[in-house]
């Protein structure tokens, strides 16, 4: 039954994911670890200062 | 959907392993991670939130908070079913500040169906295609009667190709509870189709 069912499915392709979203999502992530980063050396610093 | 490689030529690309190497140094092995994901849970949040463009937003936080929390995933479980709760959770958040009706049309704003545009080109004969597009319109018509509760199951079911408990874990939800929810679902849409 369940076979049945997936063939049925098949007929419902996925939506593809854009072009670029890759990327966005790489960009995103390096984005936040620059951003942990510099907050970090702040910390860092303030305690030095 | 083939997210759990074990072992590709010797080498084993299981998501547990390129999780391990990432948290090791090893940063091409999160991009693996969501190149496998990337479809996958695209697909989830386009059907579940009915987001239309949105989903490009909805799956990149979903990737986002993935990464946040990689360090404190318990490596004893299935991160196939950890990263569609992420999913599911944020596709929740969407539709909590939007107040949209989750599920309800699978057209865009340009009026244009995303089932049947972007149906697999396998150059097949023309009568086939007819019925392809016939099939996705029927189902695709079917479904959208079901509940999102009731969708969302067989989409992981027959789509994605979950078991029982992958859904249940995924969806935060009892074996029971889904096992009846697929069976309800599936006498229904048996109902629409015929």
């Amino acid at each position: 039954m369940r076979k049945d069912y997936e063939k049925l499915f098949a007929n419902l392709e996925a939506p593809e994911p854009p072009a670029g979203l890759f990327n966005r999502i790489i960009l995103a992530i390096k984005r936040e670890q620059e951003l942990r980063r510099t907050r970090r050396l702040q910390k860092d610093n303030g305690r030095r200062a | 959907m083939t997210p759990q490689v074990k072992i590709s030529n010797g080498v084993d690309y299981s998501d547990e392993k390129l999780i391990s190497d990432y948290l090791a140094g090893d940063e091409k092995s999160l991009e693996i991670l969501i190149k496998r994901y990337l479809k996958p849970i695209y697909s989830f949040v386009y059907r579940y939130a009915d987001a239309g463009q949105d989903s490009e937003d909805i799956a990149q936080e979903v990737f986002v908070k993935v990464w946040r929390n990689l360090k404190k995933f318990n490596q004893n479980k299935k991160f196939k079913t950890w990263i569609f709760s992420i999913a599911k959770n944020t596709a929740i958040d969407f539709l909590k500040k939007k107040k949209t009706i989750p599920f309800s049309e699978f057209e865009n704003e340009k009026g244009e169906n995303m089932f049947t545009e972007t149906l697999a080109d396998l150059s097949p004969l023309p009568n086939e295609i007819l019925e392809r597009a016939e099939m996705a319109r029927i189902l695709n018509s079917a479904m959208e009667k079901l509940s999102l509760e009731y969708r969302v199951v067989l989409f992981l079911r027959y789509n994605d190709h979950f078991n029982f408990r992958e859904i249940a874990e995924s969806l935060a939800e009892s074996l029971n509870t889904i096992k009846s929810r697929h069976r309800r679902a599936l006498i229904q849409l048996k109902k629409l189709l015929s």
